[in-house]
């Protein structure tokens, strides 16, 4: 079977000893960047990208997707411990993860993130290496309307992500839309809401927004309330997810597993996106949506399945179309351009050792991360042992180095700590900052395809009704709207006929 | 089996130097560089641009004998990263890759925090951008006069750009008015989702802007004419120049190496020197011939004389765009 040689081929490529070695490389450097909060996987590959002007483009491959997909696993780490993302893609990990360590129960969230992470990577691979042509002519036909329509589906969506009060859920996400407007309007050419800032001029970096959102607030809360400290040294539990947790994050993992790949394919979203999505599918199939919040493992099994899956989606239209859907994976794409290697519809056929070697190596990466991550997991965990007093300004300089590292700007520090003021009044007052996120993601692609897609069909919004991808959007969500809504009134409707009886 | 070379680790280890400690005082001419030299690319990693400067960096750092560290600064058409620069002591250690865009385009649309004619020191320009009018190759118009006589009759093609007001997006504009013809712009983040939009068939054509060549050699793309050059492309002899057609042409923005004003003589002839030789090396040669960007080098007075042509061809032209500064 076709498959299975492809996969002959590609493991004779990989399990050479320079592309070994490389491929533990990438995915050890992706494990640590991914641990440290500012420096992203982007960072990393630029930095070792004139490393592999010397090395052949199949080894050069292997090490930098090594670190692209190595960097979802280590990206939990922080979330799960300190309520910090390491990376964009963790961000939702912080919710229910964090709950999870503060109670006691640190390692399952770890262990999950480390198997789901690995499951779903897995089954990702497989996923690319069975259907990536077929997939790919879907994901180009998604274009501006397409987009549009499938922003507008996430933005609903986000209701879901609403724990306490929808209102207040709803103003969150509004002014994440404002935040994402502020930059440069590709539409115009012109800056928006930016001040004289340049530094604004690029919009509102995603790393101080989500590190001073969640991090900063987080110890700006605990600061207060220091004295009380008996939640994590008292009851530190099993290392690992008992059998329990296995059962409940199982669907968990595997939707995640679906939703990442498919939402990884399509050019422009990328693995934070993914990663919402699946919490937000988590919590509307979950018995007990009121639970996620509060520290239930689906909400992070979910998750850091999808963003582990989204990366392996994220090599389908790289590697059959040489399309880059997100600034990881262009560098990728310039990395084989260095070599005079055009990824494309001809890839397979002119450098089969290369596809199907970059592909296996992704199996032996994924293997390789495991070992490494598991054993960290009792180390992670006991670190939480450390004093407050020492651990908070620790965190403190972790982000604030964390902060600027990522574009070396003050204006990025001052930027994280003026939204960690705002998360801590917002949690004071409880509002939560997961919609303001992910509206603040989704807004940029939602302005562009929205005014695109107007320009294409010269002014009529009819665009987003005749094209069957647009319309399949949004009927979809106009029926999860009716949905929401539905509960909503009857508990009205039977609130208010019991007012009437009694 | 190659491991992480000595220069390579020292390489890393600079890289992690200058990112956990502020720099030493600066040194005197006669040592320089005596410390990591730091090139801000105002372009995304991954970009063309940014891969031209990261085979730059490396050639630097074996010539010159110290860490040269790319920093991706990209938004606002590389202005961001140009403000970048302009703000640092001329000491040699800051350098920028930019598109000569940011003295002679941008500055007519955005205010900006330097004063594009005098805030920097120019070093030297290495390649130019090539741009084309460029459609499927399944796409029922072989060349450029199919292609005018379909748009004639059927007004509303749509294209593609990397963003509006770019050199691509403003030569397009040229070659419609000149023609008489219209056009539904669509302008994008970049190089690469224009041309993905083409890909998807959302658009008619792409005004492509260097990436799209890697798409005509897989024989998905086909150019019908080139612009933003005075010559044909070598390596497609058959495909005409915008200027060819009876056209005006926007000139050609070039790759420049630009530093904050004042540098020192003495700095500034070890880095032109240097930058000169890396570029007309065969790893430098390869790497551009494998990108497909035309090498074309200019020296100080070249590049000075020139980019006042451009800013002044610029300055008139969006004006009678009505592009305004804001």
């Amino acid at each position: 079977m076709d498959f299975f040689a492809n996969l002959l081929t590609g493991l004779s490529v990989a399990i050479e000893p320079t592309n070994l070695i490389y491929c533990f490389i990438g995915v050890f450097v992706g494990t640590l960047v991914g641990v440290l909060p500012g420096i992203g996987p982007v960072g990393a590959m630029a930095i070792l990208l004139p490393l592999t002007f010397g090395l052949p483009p199949t080894t050069s491959i292997i090490m930098l997707a090594g670190i692209y997909y190595g960097a979802m696993y280590g990206g939990s780490t922080t979330s799960i411990l300190v309520n910090i993302p390491g990376e964009a893609a963790s961000v939702v990990t912080c919710l229910d993860g964090y709950q999870m360590a503060r109670q006691g129960r640190a390692g399952p969230a770890l262990g999950i993130s480390a198997f789901g992470s690995f499951i779903a990577g897995t089954l990702g691979i497989i996923g690319l290496q069975a259907i990536a042509p077929p997939l790919v002519s879907v994901a180009l036909r998604f274009g501006p309307p397409e987009y549009c329509s499938l922003v507008i589906l996430g933005l609903v969506v986000l209701s879901y992500l609403a724990q306490k009060s929808m209102p207040k859920a709803l103003m969150m996400a509004a002014l994440g839309v404002l935040l994402g407007t502020i930059g440069l309007d590709t539409m115009t050419g012109r800056p928006r809401f930016a001040f004289g800032i340049p530094e604004l001029l690029d919009g509102v970096g995603l790393v101080p927004l989500a590190m001073g959102l969640f991090g900063i607030s987080e110890v700006f809360i605990n600061v207060e309330q220091a004295v009380r400290r008996e939640i994590y040294d008292t009851k530190l539990k099993n290392l690992l997810p008992t059998f329990k947790d296995w059962m409940d994050s199982k669907w968990a993992i595997l939707r995640g597993t679906v939703i990442g790949f498919f939402i990884g394919a399509l050019p422009g979203p990328g693995t934070s996106v993914a990663s919402f999505v699946s919490y937000a599918v988590e919590k509307r199939v979950s018995k007990n949506p009121e639970k996620f919040g509060t520290g239930v493992i689906e909400g992070v099994a979910g998750p850091e399945s999808a963003n582990n899956a989204a990366t392996a989606g994220a090599m389908v239209p790289l590697l059959t179309m040489g399309i880059p859907g997100s600034v990881a994976v262009a560098i990728l794409l310039g990395a084989l351009m260095i070599h005079g290697i055009t990824p494309g519809p001809m890839l397979v056929k002119q450098h089969p050792g290369l596809f199907w070697g970059v592909i296996a190596s992704m199996y032996l990466g994924n293997i390789m991360l495991l070992v490494i991550n598991l054993p960290l997991i009792g180390m992670w965990v006991r670190l939480l042992r450390i004093p407050y007093a020492i651990f908070f300004p620790l965190i403190l300089m972790v982000c604030l180095i964390g902060a600027y590292a990522f574009n070396r700007s003050t204006v990025d520090v001052g930027l994280m700590l003026f939204f960690g003021v705002l998360g801590y009044l917002m949690r004071k007052f409880e509002y939560e900052p997961a919609p303001l996120v992910l509206a603040f993601v989704l807004t940029p692609i939602l302005d562009d395809a929205l005014r695109q897609s107007l320009i294409l069909s010269g002014g009529s919004f009819t665009i987003f009704v005749l094209r069957p991808i647009s319309s399949g959007c949004l009927i979809i969500a106009v029926l999860l709207l009716i949905t929401s809504a539905f509960p909503y009134f009857r508990k009205k409707g039977a609130k208010g006929a019991a007012e009437l009886n009694g | 089996m190659r491991l992480l070379s000595y220069s390579k680790m020292s390489f890393v280890a600079g890289f992690l130097l200058v990112f956990l400690a502020p720099f030493p005082p600066s040194a005197s001419c006669q040592t320089y560089p005596d410390k990591p030299i730091n090139i801000y690319c105002g372009f995304a990693a991954g970009a063309t641009t940014d891969l031209t400067a990261r085979g730059l960096a490396n050639g630097l750092e074996k010539l010159l004998g110290v860490p040269v560290v790319v920093e991706n600064k990209a938004g606002g058409g590389a202005t961001v990263a140009a403000g970048l620069v302009a703000s640092k002591k001329p000491d040699g250690y800051t350098l920028g890759v930019v598109s000569t865009g940011v003295i002679s385009v941008r500055p007519h649309l955005l205010k900006l925090a330097y004063d594009p004619l005098k805030d920097f020191t120019l070093i030297c320009q290495y390649a130019r951008y090539i741009g084309a009018v460029t459609v499927l190759k399944d796409s029922p118009f072989k060349n450029i006069e199919e292609f005018i006589a379909h748009a004639k009759v059927n007004p509303g093609l749509s294209y593609a750009s990397p963003g509006m007001y770019t050199q691509q997006h403003l030569a397009t504009e040229l070659f419609r008015q000149c023609k008489g013809l219209d056009f539904k712009h669509v302008p994008t983040k970049g190089g690469a989702e224009a041309n993905t939009q083409l890909l998807g068939k959302h658009v008619n054509f792409v005004a492509g802007a260097g990436q799209h060549i890697q798409y005509v050699k897989q024989g998905v793309f086909r150019m019908l004419a080139v612009f933003n050059t005075d010559k044909r492309d070598p390596n497609y002899p058959d495909v005409p120049t915008i200027k060819e057609l009876g056209c005006q042409d926007a000139p050609a923005l070039g790759y420049i190496v630009v530093g904050p004003k004042g540098l020192p003589e003495a700095i500034y002839k070890k880095l032109s020197e240097a930058i000169k030789k890396v570029t007309e090396g065969p790893d430098f040669q390869k790497l551009l011939s494998h990108l497909e960007i035309p090498y074309d080098y200019k020296d100080r007075a070249q590049l000075e004389k020139d980019v006042l042509v451009e800013y002044e061809f610029y300055k008139t032209f969006l004006e009678k765009m009505g592009a305004k500064k804001e």
